[in-house]
Order: structure tokens, then C-alpha cells, then sequence
């Protein structure tokens, strides 16, 4: 008995010992060193070509086919998910326009340009698309999936619950991750994941292999919100085992390896290889970040200006806006930050919209306009880290302390998701308070 | 403490983990208290894309048959005669009402004695086979008027032949392509 | 003072990369995944092989490329069932259900079912009849027991239309159909199952109503 309790306490320290450690390494390379290889995505880009020119050739002998243009325009932007290139985008939205000309009021065509726009993040243009599809009536189901997206992302959350709250259903995937996002975006992190979880399995039970990587992907990302490091990093690899061409995962454990572990060198390889296959601008944002953690400033100006560059790009529409608009804060220009934010708040009246715009304003030299806008838009209805940590420098440059210290300790608690430069503003500003 | 209990947790799970395969049920007991709710049915080729308009699909669906023809025979009527407003009888001799109040009750008659086919000149509405040209008889009944010679442009997709022949043995439908 | 703060954020560009991974609008939703459940077509005829059995055929996710076709999987969250009413009041008096799951497809019946309608239960006092679901490109497994056949996985897709050029005519860009017509669904593939059962388990009326139901589990 004595020796059982000796034991137990032994393991309790043991574990605490662990906990208390200040950092430990979490990504093994062993672990996924043979997904940091291009062939998984050849094969897929492989694939997804020859559907694609199964269907072009079906539409060279049958021009004006609608059936086949759709099938087209669904690849299509399948492909501009795979290689990330927004061409494709563009190309499936003109086939669907075409389509929505000549043979109008077809729900499908409405719902892909819907799912088009909003990739895009042309949000008030994909309200319109699905709204008359929910008119029109048929695959109501589906309808009311996208509208749902689109008001949670543009901040409406009673209406996104409403919209959801007609078609609830535990054994609908499709239902489910759509739960799962908006008890995030109202806050309840866990609750989140606890429906994110109800999702994969029933993902896993439904036989999937891509629904099965996606939903352990985005599982993955949320216990990286909660701060659960190992799960978070478990559950990209197994979402890898189900896609080893899963970018996203891959992304995932580079940021793992950089914030948790501290290991800058081996996340900047798994950024490198991430860019040579899928050379698109978001891995630059990634890589700066890093440089500036390892104060290597000229590194850190060469992936920013080159963000910029690339994310610039008529072709990516307003895909890079918000992130645009930060970079545009930091690097002395506000008052296009100022602009692109009034842009996005009009596109997508989401507190984080409001929360770039506050941000800008204050950048420019108007710390009480951007509380005002905080207060308003912002403080109180979202915990995103990014907004809790702007949220406190502007509440302590207007001199309110106790609510600053406050907002900057909530905002540390997300200090793996902010990254080790963020963390060490933070507590840097904290001191100061 | 309560962490600390957690994390332990976290990492005999981790020790623990493993991929799907890890949960295998018996394959040969079904899950006997699973429930299954309808989305989707067919009887009649075609019928649903022709008759139901868009806003009546999900209904039209999810209505067990013995039910859709009370719900939806006074549309399909509305309905082939927005798609053939000449419509007086057809080939069979059936006018709007007969024929249309027959096909929203979405079901295939199918005889247990002798040829089942769709329609072959002598038999009508015996079952379905695979090479039967459906979408024409369909369209024939629809356009063709009593005669079945009206309308000729809308009577024959002339599409008359699957593109692959279909196996004479079972499982009788051709290997994909 | 306001300046030294100034310059002091100036080094957070951080700000800019906060959320990248995280970012609240995370990678886009997949497609819509309950089109697994969609019929595309119908079939009812008597074998050609043995005029004392009756084969019925239901087809799922239409219009597989080739190249799209190895990937097609039957969801496992959904029942597919063909129901039989032998006294011609549109209700079901016999269903033949199946399921699939691991790389295996289960016939159950034919048998009555304990409730009809839009909700079922896997009805397992016809016993049941299993097959390997047969990959892409390999021969077609076909399982048989109690005088039933099941075959289950991917085909060519035997429907047959101008399902374009229909839909000009409907949608006022054409008046009249093209001689020759264009297949629509020709060189596609589909998710097949068939199941071949003697006519002597589906009752005494020589004419039945019958028609096909796809159901998730619940």
C-alpha cells in the first residue's frame, strides 16, 4: 500500500518535473521527414490533371456542355485548393458564370459560386449567390451550410446559430464542423473541440480518407488554441497518415517546432520545402516572423517585402487582405492599413475586421480612435489572441492599466498560438504596467 | 493538479496512439440499434428531374410513396402541361390527370412472370433493364400526343444505346471505364 | 515618450504574423460530403441468367472520370435500400438493405421490415449475404448464399441521355433535340450495387412496386 503511494507520488513528479521544464521538444523530424517529399503532391497534382482533361476533352466534343463545364468548374477550384495558384479560381468562376447565364436558377451553380466567392473572400457577393439559391429551394441542406459560412464569417453569430440550429444534425459531417467553428468564434474553445472531435469520428466512421485528414487537421489546429502542444502536433501526423500531401498539417508542425520547441532551424526547413512545392505567399509571413525571432533582419525585410509582393497580386483578390493591412500597420503605412481596413470591415464585419482597424488607427498616431472602435466592435466579442494582445497596448496607451495588464495576461495564456516574439512583447509590455 | 492529471493522461494517450484500425468492431454484428434516416429515393428514371421543380426536390425525397401522390400529382400535372401545353392524351392513351396522378407515385412496377422491360412495343412498365432507352419512352409519352407522333423535335434525345455493352453475366452492368 | 513607445512597437512587426496558423478563417470547408448519399439511378429486371431470379441495381455518385474512380468510396454511414411492396399500396412489404464497411458490402434480406418509411433499422432476420467491394480496375468480386448474388463497386454507368441538351430545351436555348444526340454519361463511371435474388423470396404477386432509398445513420 505504502509502496503503491510511494509509486504514485514518484509519477506525479515525475510528470510534473516534465510540466515544469521549461520547454520541451515536441516535434521529432523522425516523425514526418518522409512527408517533406514532393511526390505525394505530384500524385495528386497528377491525378486531379487527368480529370481535369477527362473533362476538357468531354467539352471539346460537346461545346457549351453545362454538365461538363461544372464538372470543370468544381476541379477547377479543387486545383486552386491543391496548388494554391488563384488562376484556377478565376477560371472556375468564369465557367460557372457561363453556366448561371445560359441555364439560370440551378442550385448547384449558385452554391459553387458561393463556395468560389468565399474563397475568394468576396463575402457579401457569396451572401447573394446562396441567398437565391435558399430561394430556389433545392438541397436547402447545403444552402443553408454556406450561408452559414459566410455570416460567421462576417461576424453575424445569432444568425449563423439560427441558420445552423434549423439543420442540426450529429450525423451530418458537413453540420457538425460548421458547430465546431461557431462555438469557437463565440468563445468556447472547448466546446469547440469537443464537436470537432464528434466530427472526426464521425468522419472516421464514415470511411473518408480526405473528410477523415481534413477534420484531424482542423482538430489539430484547435488544440493548438488550447494551448495542447503534443495533441495538437499527434493529430497532424495522424492527419498526414490519411494525406501525406496535407500542407496544412505540415505548416502545423513547423509552427510547432519554431514556437513550442524553439527550434527556428527546423521549422524554417519545413517552410522551405513547404514553399518549393507550393510556392504560395503565406509560407513568407511564416518565415519572417522567424528571422525576426532570430533578429536577422535582413532576412526578416526579405520575406516581408516579398509577402507583400506576391500577396499583392490582382489575381489573389482580397484572400491577403488582412494580413496585408497588418504589414502596411508595422511598416509605416497607416494610412493604407487604415484603408484596406475599412475594405475588410465592409467585406466582413467581423470583430477581427474591426480589430485590423482599430489597430491601424492607433498605428497612425490615434490611440483614442482606436479604442473607441475596440470598444465598440471588439472588446468582448472575440478571444481571439491577435485582438486580446492589440487590445491591450491600445487600452494601456490610453492609460488604462488595469484593463491593459488584464487584456495582455488573457492574451499570454494564447502565447503558443502568438508565437515567442509576440509572447516576449507581451510580457515586455506588462513590466511596463 | 488538475493538470498535471490531464497532461498524464495526454501522455499515456500518446503512448497509446494509434490510427483507426485500432477500432475495429465485429464485422459480422450490425450495429442493431442504429437508426437510418431516409435522404434520398428512385423508382421511375428521370421522373424527379422532369415532374418535381426545384423547391419540391427535398420534399419529393424525402415523401415515402405511399404519400406522394397525394402531395405531388396536382404539380406534375401543372407541370406537363407547362412542359407540353398542347397535351391531350398520349401513346397510352392516358390523358393529363391519369397520367400524371400514375408518376408521382414514384415507384417501378416490376412483373415476376416474363420480360420486364420499360417499354418494347409489347410490354409497358414491366420493370427496367439495363439497355432499355427510358429517357425516349419518357419522352414520347410527354410530347408525342396520341399518336405518338407529335412534337418531333422533343421526343427522341437520339441517344438510343448505352456506349458500353452490358455484361451477359452477373453483375451484368459493363467494368468502368 | 510617445515616441520611444513608438519605437518600441515598431519592433513587433510580430503583430503582422500573429494567426497565420491560426488565422479565425481556417482552411475552407470540404465539399459538401452527403452527396455520398445521392441516387443516380434504378433498375429492376429479371436476370438474364436464370428467369427465376430478379436483379436489382441502384447506382450512387454520378459522373466519376476515370482518373476519379479509384477514389470513389461508398460511405459507410449509409444504407441502401431496396424496397418491395408485393400488394400494391406503395408501403414497403419486403426491403433488401445493405451496408458497407472495412472494403465489405452486407445484403441483409430480402425480409420485412419492423418499420417503414423514412426511418430503418438493419433488418437482420433475412440473413445476410456479404461480398468484398470491388477495387478499380481489379475482376468483380461477387459474394452468393442462399440462392443471392451481390455485387458492389465502381461500373461503367449504363444510363444513357442528353441530359445537356434536355436542358437547353427546358431552360429556352433550344428548341428541339440533336440527331445524333450526345451521351451525357458516356465514359463515366458510377458506384454500382447489384443484388440477384430468386423471385420465390419477394412474394406471390405478379406484379410489384418497387423503388430505392439511400439512409444515413442516425
Amino acid at each position: 500500500m505504502k509502496n503503491i503511494a510511494f509509486i504514485t507520488a514518484s509519477i506525479l513528479i515525475l510528470m510534473a518535473a516534465f510540466l515544469l521544464a521549461p520547454q520541451y521538444q515536441v516535434a521529432h523530424r523522425a516523425d514526418y521527414e518522409h512527408y517533406l517529399n514532393a511526390t505525394p503532391l505530384q500524385k495528386k497534382q497528377k491525378a486531379l490533371s487527368s480529370r481535369i482533361a477527362f473533362w476538357e476533352e468531354k467539352l471539346k466534343t460537346a461545346p457549351g456542355n453545362f454538365v461538363f463545364q461544372k464538372k470543370l468548374a468544381s476541379l477547377y477550384s479543387a486545383n486552386f485548393k491543391l496548388s494554391g495558384e488563384a488562376a484556377w479560381l478565376h477560371r472556375s468562376d468564369s465557367l460557372l458564370q457561363r453556366v448561371n447565364q445560359r441555364i439560370p436558377g440551378q442550385v448547384g451553380t449558385l452554391q459553387s459560386l458561393a463556395a468560389n466567392a468565399i474563397s475568394r473572400h468576396g463575402f457579401r457577393e457569396a451572401e447573394s449567390y446562396i441567398r437565391r439559391a435558399m430561394d430556389i429551394g433545392q438541397n436547402k441542406f447545403t444552402s443553408s451550410l454556406v450561408l452559414a459560412d459566410v455570416a460567421l464569417e462576417r461576424g453575424q453569430l445569432l444568425e449563423t446559430k439560427l441558420l445552423l440550429r434549423d439543420i442540426a444534425s450529429d450525423s451530418h459531417f458537413d453540420y457538425l464542423i460548421r458547430e465546431a467553428k461557431l462555438h469557437d468564434q463565440s468563445g468556447d474553445l472547448d466546446e469547440a473541440v469537443r464537436t470537432m472531435e464528434k466530427a472526426t469520428a464521425l468522419a472516421k466512421a464514415s470511411g473518408s480518407p480526405p473528410i477523415i485528414n481534413w477534420s484531424l487537421s482542423n482538430l489539430a489546429d484547435m488544440y493548438g488554441h488550447q494551448g495542447r502542444v503534443r495533441k495538437s502536433y499527434e493529430t497532424y501526423l495522424e492527419a498526414l497518415h490519411y494525406n501525406p500531401a496535407d500542407f496544412h498539417a505540415l505548416k502545423g508542425i513547423a509552427w510547432i517546432a519554431y514556437s513550442n520547441d524553439k527550434n527556428a532551424e527546423e521549422a524554417k526547413n519545413i517552410l522551405h520545402f513547404l514553399q518549393s512545392v507550393r510556392p504560395v505567399p503565406e509560407y513568407n509571413l511564416l518565415l519572417a516572423e522567424i528571422a525576426d525571432y532570430e533578429k536577422d533582419s535582413i532576412a526578416g525585410e526579405k520575406y516581408k517585402q516579398r509577402f507583400i509582393r506576391e500577396a499583392s497580386r490582382k489575381t489573389y483578390g482580397n484572400m491577403y487582405k488582412s494580413y496585408l493591412c497588418k504589414m502596411k500597420s508595422e511598416g509605416g503605412y497607416p494610412s493604407e492599413a487604415m484603408k484596406i481596413a475599412r475594405e475588410e470591415v465592409r467585406e466582413r464585419p467581423h470583430p477581427m475586421s474591426y480589430n485590423l482597424l482599430a489597430w491601424a488607427a492607433f498605428r497612425s498616431g490615434k490611440p483614442t480612435e482606436a479604442l473607441n472602435i475596440l470598444e465598440a466592435h471588439v472588446i468582448g466579442r472575440t478571444a481571439e489572441p491577435d485582438a486580446l494582445f492589440h487590445s491591450g497596448i491600445i487600452l494601456k496607451e490610453n492609460g488604462k492599466k488595469q484593463a491593459a495588464r488584464k487584456m495582455l495576461n488573457a492574451a499570454l495564456e494564447a502565447s503558443f498560438e502568438l508565437g515567442p516574439v509576440v509572447t516576449a512583447e507581451i510580457e515586455g509590455q506588462l513590466k511596463q504596467l | 493538479m488538475k493538470n498535471i492529471l490531464r497532461t498524464g493522461i495526454l501522455i499515456l494517450a500518446t503512448m497509446a496512439l494509434c490510427f483507426t484500425s485500432c477500432d475495429e468492431d465485429d464485422p459480422m454484428t450490425p450495429a442493431d440499434d442504429s437508426r437510418y434516416m431516409q435522404e434520398d429515393q428512385m423508382g421511375r428514371p428521370a421522373i424527379n428531374t422532369v415532374f418535381v421543380d426545384a423547391g419540391d426536390k427535398d420534399a419529393f425525397n424525402t415523401t415515402t410513396p405511399s404519400k406522394q401522390g397525394a402531395a405531388f400529382a396536382d404539380k406534375f400535372q401543372s407541370k406537363l402541361l407547362a412542359l407540353n401545353p398542347g397535351y391531350s392524351t398520349n401513346a397510352l392513351g392516358l390523358d393529363a390527370e391519369t397520367f400524371t396522378s400514375v408518376l408521382a407515385t414514384d415507384v417501378l412496377t416490376v412483373a415476376t412472370e416474363g420480360k420486364t422491360t420499360f417499354f418494347d412495343g409489347n410490354n409497358v412498365l414491366t420493370g427496367r433493364a439495363l439497355s432499355d432507352d427510358v429517357v425516349s419512352v419518357e419522352l414520347l409519352l410527354i410530347f408525342g400526343g396520341p399518336e405518338g407522333t407529335g412534337n418531333p423535335g422533343l421526343t427522341d434525345d437520339h441517344v438510343d444505346a448505352n456506349d458500353k455493352a452490358f455484361l451477359n453475366s452477373f453483375p451484368y452492368l459493363a467494368t468502368p471505364h | 515618450m510617445k515616441k520611444k513607445h513608438l519605437l518600441l512597437t515598431a519592433l513587433i512587426l510580430l503583430a503582422t504574423t500573429v494567426g497565420i496558423v491560426w488565422a479565425a478563417d481556417h482552411i475552407d470547408a470540404p465539399g459538401v460530403t452527403s452527396t455520398t448519399s445521392d441516387i443516380t439511378d434504378f433498375y429492376a429486371f429479371q436476370s438474364p441468367e436464370n428467369p427465376e431470379n430478379m436483379v436489382f441495381v441502384a447506382n450512387l455518385q454520378g459522373l466519376l472520370a476515370p482518373a476519379a474512380t479509384a477514389d470513389a468510396r461508398f460511405d459507410e454511414q449509409v444504407m441502401v435500400e431496396f424496397n418491395i411492396d408485393n400488394n400494391g399500396d406503395a408501403v414497403e412489404d419486403l426491403v433488401i438493405q445493405a451496408t458497407f464497411k472495412d472494403g465489405m458490402a452486407r445484403v441483409y434480406g430480402p425480409a420485412a421490415p419492423s418499420e417503414t418509411g423514412l426511418v430503418s433499422r438493419v433488418e437482420t432476420d433475412g440473413g445476410m449475404v456479404e461480398a468484398g467491394i470491388t477495387s478499380y480496375g481489379e475482376p468483380a468480386i461477387i459474394g452468393s448464399d442462399k440462392g443471392m448474388k451481390v455485387f458492389a463497386g465502381p461500373r461503367d454507368d449504363p444510363f444513357f441521355f442528353d441530359f445537356a441538351q434536355y436542358s437547353e430545351i427546358i431552360a429556352g436555348n433550344a428548341s428541339s433535340f440533336n440527331n445524333p444526340g450526345s451521351d451525357t454519361f458516356a465514359g463515366t463511371n458510377v458506384l454500382s450495387l447489384v443484388v440477384e435474388v430468386p423471385k420465390s423470396m419477394l412474394g406471390s404477386a405478379s406484379t410489384l412496386n418497387t423503388w430505392v432509398e439511400s439512409k444515413r445513420k442516425i
